[in-house]
């Protein structure tokens, strides 16, 4: 599968008087390939795990596992849990845009930098710190509801912690990188005189958004709503976290049923529809990388 | 007149971008901005503002780790931990990645874009799903693996950081460099550790650290594989989440970020030393 073809460029008189052998390909691969190889036999254990049967997950086969999958607790789980990605995918896309156009317009090399680190801290910082951080800031005696009952008399107005709003918050401030890096890179290829073109020719700000940046970026957008989506999809520890045991997603099911309920075709059943569903997900993101390179080629 | 407003830098335009920009970057902030604010609370419990400021969960923070009792809270032990396995995943990172970053800058094979699509597989594989097919793995070899069953899982999600990083500073060697070397006589691993090396120094060390950071906030993996014996940081922070949720808990927290941000302001001035390579 690997079979050199062409090393780089061999000097003609150095292959005659003195052979330098580059180290095979297959050896400088090898390791990486261990470990890459160790992730697609992961994939192939729930595979064959979620057509055994219960008790007997080597042994056995049975489609059981996908027939439950179509259960109404579980088609409704599956549900919920596309939706919340997709919707903290949109909102994720919507609030990154104004934050990608000022990294991109901001004549500022220490401005730029410095929204570059604010926005990849929350990535990069362990989920479960911020986490401790949204408690604080969400929960019944929260500052939110501190600075609401304080303004408004009410005590603890409401709560966004446990329920769907906090996860959905959590969800969309660990992901706004992602949307953020393409749909800057997407403006940054918009060349500035196309703009001063649209206004020299009357149109307004308004339809310079409509008909030139929107149109333009949104292959960059695009491609950074889906990696949110898919990002979100096997979200686990905000749900965990920020969701109590109310907001449930595929990943906390699959622990669920993994461990104390301990049906595991059922959980590697929903572990494939996770993995096909990120595949899924990489698939279209190249496909739009794709086109767009073909637009600009 | 017309010109400025025409690309959006001036006027209101611009003052509302700047404005939505600022306000969203404080809410993204936010809660870790809090975690450091309670961190130096006085009082015993999360309470927002705190009634006075004061080192007191520090103190208890480091009695924690270095104090005649450190051994009860399991603190010291999941720091160490964590540490071991960062230090050790950033190793087999860069052990498996350079090599294979290498064939893939500087080889042309058959099935190239099949092992480039593979190598970024492991960052759209769901973690939970690894976690727990390792875990099934691992239970049903029988064997105890201890530190490395984490560190292996740490190392497939961490290889794909740290070989884009490297192969960006691989990308930038001129291959003319490598050639000239072997004209005049130097061996292949001669040119690899005195050209290729040293001048994609930078992009690995970044690699190393982002994967070093990575692996050390790591949660859900390490949730699946973690042992009585092995008991990462990740895990006592949920474990104390779960049952005494005191101001120690942020204090230790603290540390974390602090750790965090020096690792990603090191990681942007090696990027950023490197020139345009960002």
């Amino acid at each position: 599968m690997t079979a050199i073809e062409n090393p780089v460029a061999p000097l003609p008189s150095r292959e005659k008087d003195a052979p330098i052998r580059k180290p095979p390909i297959r050896l400088l691969l090898l390791p990486a390939g261990t470990l890459i190889g160790l992730l697609l036999v992961c994939a192939l254990v729930v595979l064959r795990m979620s057509v055994g049967e219960r008790n007997a997950e080597w042994t056995g086969w049975s489609l059981r596992a996908y027939m439950q999958l179509a259960s109404s607790r579980n088609l409704g789980i599956i549900i919920d849990t596309i939706w919340m990605a997709l919707l903290s995918a949109l909102i994720t896309t919507l609030v990154a845009f104004p934050i990608a156009l000022f990294l991109t317009r901001t004549t500022s090399p220490i401005a730029r930098r410095l929204v570059l680190i604010a926005i990849l801290l929350p990535m990069i910082i362990s989920l479960l710190v911020q986490s401790f951080g949204w408690m604080a800031i969400l929960g019944p005696n929260g500052l939110l509801n501190q600075a609401i009952s304080a303004a408004t008399g009410i005590e603890r107005p409401f709560s966004l912690l446990f329920n769907r709003a906090g996860v959905m918050l959590g969800l969309v401030q660990t992901s706004i990188p992602l949307a953020v890096l393409p749909a800057a890179a997407a403006l940054r290829s918009i060349p500035l005189s196309l703009e001063e073109a649209a206004n020299v020719l009357g149109a307004n700000r308004i339809r310079t958004y409509r008909h030139i940046i929107l149109p333009l970026a949104w292959p960059g957008m695009a491609a950074g709503a889906i990696l949110v989506f898919g990002f979100n999809t096997g979200a686990f520890v905000v749900p965990l976290l920020l969701g109590g045991l109310k907001v449930t997603t595929i990943a906390v099911v699959i622990r669920d049923q993994m461990g104390s309920l301990s049906n595991w075709p059922l959980g590697a059943a929903l572990s494939v529809l996770l993995i096909l569903l990120a595949l899924a997900v990489q698939s279209l993101n190249r496909l739009i990388v794709r086109t767009n390179v073909e637009i600009k080629g | 007149m017309s010109m400025p407003t025409a690309t959006g830098r001036f006027g209101i335009e611009w003052q509302l971008v700047n404005g939505i920009t600022c306000m969203l970057l404080a809410l993204m902030l936010a809660p870790i901005c809090m975690v450091l604010v309670i961190s130096f609370t006085s009082g015993e419990t999360l309470q927002f503002p705190p009634p006075a400021l004061s080192l007191r969960w520090y103190q208890e923070v480091w009695t924690m780790l270095v104090g005649p009792d450190a051994g009860i809270g399991r603190l010291r032990e999941s720091l160490l931990v964590s540490l071991e396995i960062a230090a050790l995943t950033s190793l087999v990172c860069v052990l498996a990645g350079v090599p294979a970053s290498y064939a893939l800058v500087r080889y042309r094979f058959a099935g190239k874009t099949l092992i480039e699509e593979l190598i970024g597989l492991p960052v759209v594989f769901p973690a939970v799903v690894l976690g727990i097919a390792l875990l099934v793995l691992v239970s049903a070899s029988g064997l105890d693996f201890g530190i490395f069953q984490i560190v292996v899982a740490h190392s497939i999600i961490g290889l794909p950081f740290l070989m884009r990083n490297c192969m960006a500073a691989m990308r930038g060697i001129d291959p003319m460099l490598e050639e000239a070397a072997m004209t005049l006589g130097a061996s292949a691993p001669k040119v690899f550790r005195e050209i290729v090396l040293p001048l994609a120094s930078g992009g690995i060390a970044s690699g190393a650290i982002l994967v070093f950071i990575l692996s050390f906030n790591e949660f859900t993996l390490s949730y699946f594989l973690y042992s009585v014996d092995v008991f990462p940081l990740s895990i006592w922070l949920f474990q104390q989440a779960n049952t005494s949720f005191s101001p120690a808990v942020f204090a230790v927290s603290s540390l974390i970020v602090v750790v965090n941000v020096a690792a990603v302001l090191v990681v942007d001035a090696v990027i950023g030393s490197r020139g345009s390579a960002a």
